[in-house]
């Protein structure tokens, strides 16, 4: 689930042709939600708006999925704090 | 006659569309059949340089749709390659010059009298992309195996597909074979896998695309070339027939003994291709 959003950039592992291989299906993914879903990707990034106004969220570390419970869907985010907060 | 109009696109810029396009178009010619191509990049036109037709333009694409000549004026034929005429882009004007229905209604007047018209569209997803993709019933989009090259790729055939164009075929272009052995690049089939389309064409890195490129000559006509002889199976698949393709893995060289028979032009692999 929470791959939908994924913005990772910190480290990665492999050789070139596997992180090469593993942005681009970021990158893709992410695009291919922001032209199907623009109203989704613009409350996913008030979302991180809001929280990284009110906590110190490590740069490198964001992710965002959908949830679903009946007629009800969710924005799920999962933020990385900063080390020691 | 009724032909059938590609546009050759890419998203991105630099991948090689232009020199895929003066290739295929070659190839296809060199095929008996009649093809028309279109540079539709207005105020940055290249194909006629790749051609090696740049000092014979005397009325362009702008011309033609503004009524200032007409179209047999400005169809300028390839002497070399039978039936092969390019219609250049204008380079004093701009992409907002002309309209989708003007482009449309050129490719259909072409389509009676060609067996194949190509469409080379700028890089880009404006309006220039955007009349180069009306007329066309297929779609071949260009690609490098490089992140942004695809990530571009992957818009522009969700863009296609928006615009009712469903037969969209991908060419992979510069593909190292040495980088993808060594894990440095991405192959074929990685990028196959992410767009999820067919490709029509895997070609390999090749120095003597940039050579032919300077001499005005398609590299079509090398039958050294690597890259030259996919442009040529590219055409072929085109036309209807049913060649495997050929990862440029395959092909390339492994030992430095075949290396030398390549420098010095007898590259065995390459003559039981061509």
């Amino acid at each position: 689930m929470f791959d939908l959003f994924r913005n990772n950039r910190g480290h990665r592992r492999g050789n070139p042709r596997q992180v090469a291989r593993e942005r681009v299906q970021t990158a893709i993914r992410r695009d291919r939600v922001e032209v199907s879903a623009p109203q989704l990707t613009a409350l996913r990034d008030s979302m991180l708006f809001t929280i990284r106004e009110h906590l110190p969220v490590a740069p490198e570390f964001a992710e965002f999925g959908i949830q679903r419970d009946g007629d009800d869907l969710f924005l799920i985010s999962r933020v990385r704090l900063h080390q020691g907060h | 006659m009724s032909g059938k109009t590609i546009v050759m696109t890419s998203g991105k810029g630099g991948v090689g569309k232009t020199t895929a396009t003066a290739n295929v178009g070659t190839a296809l010619a060199l095929r008996s059949n009649r093809v028309a191509v279109i540079d539709t990049d207005i105020g940055l036109r290249n194909l006629d340089v790749v051609m090696g037709l740049e000092n014979r333009i005397v009325y362009d694409l702008v011309d033609i749709v503004e009524g200032r000549c007409r179209l047999e004026q400005a169809l300028i034929r390839d002497k070399h390659a039978g039936d092969l005429y390019l219609i250049a882009a204008a380079q004093t004007r701009d992409k907002d010059c002309i309209t989708t229905q003007q482009l449309v209604g050129l490719c259909k007047r072409l389509e009676d009298d060609f067996d194949y018209v190509i469409v080379d569209c700028p890089a880009g997803i404006e309006q220039g992309f955007r009349n180069a993709i009306a007329a066309a019933s297929e779609a071949l989009v260009v690609t490098t195996p490089e992140v942004s090259a695809i990530r571009d790729a992957d818009r522009v055939i969700g863009l296609l597909q928006a615009a009712d164009i469903h037969q969209i075929r991908l060419i992979i272009n510069r593909i190292n074979p040495e980088l993808v052995r060594r894990g440095d690049m991405m192959d074929a089939s990685d990028v196959l896998e992410m767009l999820a389309v067919d490709a029509i064409g895997l070609v390999p890195s090749d120095d003597r695309v940039i050579t032919s490129t300077n001499n005005g000559t398609p590299v079509v006509y090398d039958g050294q070339s690597a890259s030259g002889r996919e442009f040529v199976r590219i055409a072929a698949r085109i036309d209807g027939e049913h060649l495997p393709l050929i990862d440029p893995l395959d092909e390339a060289p492994t030992s430095i003994m075949e290396k030398v028979r390549n420098i010095m032009g007898i590259n065995r692999r390459a003559s039981a291709h061509v």
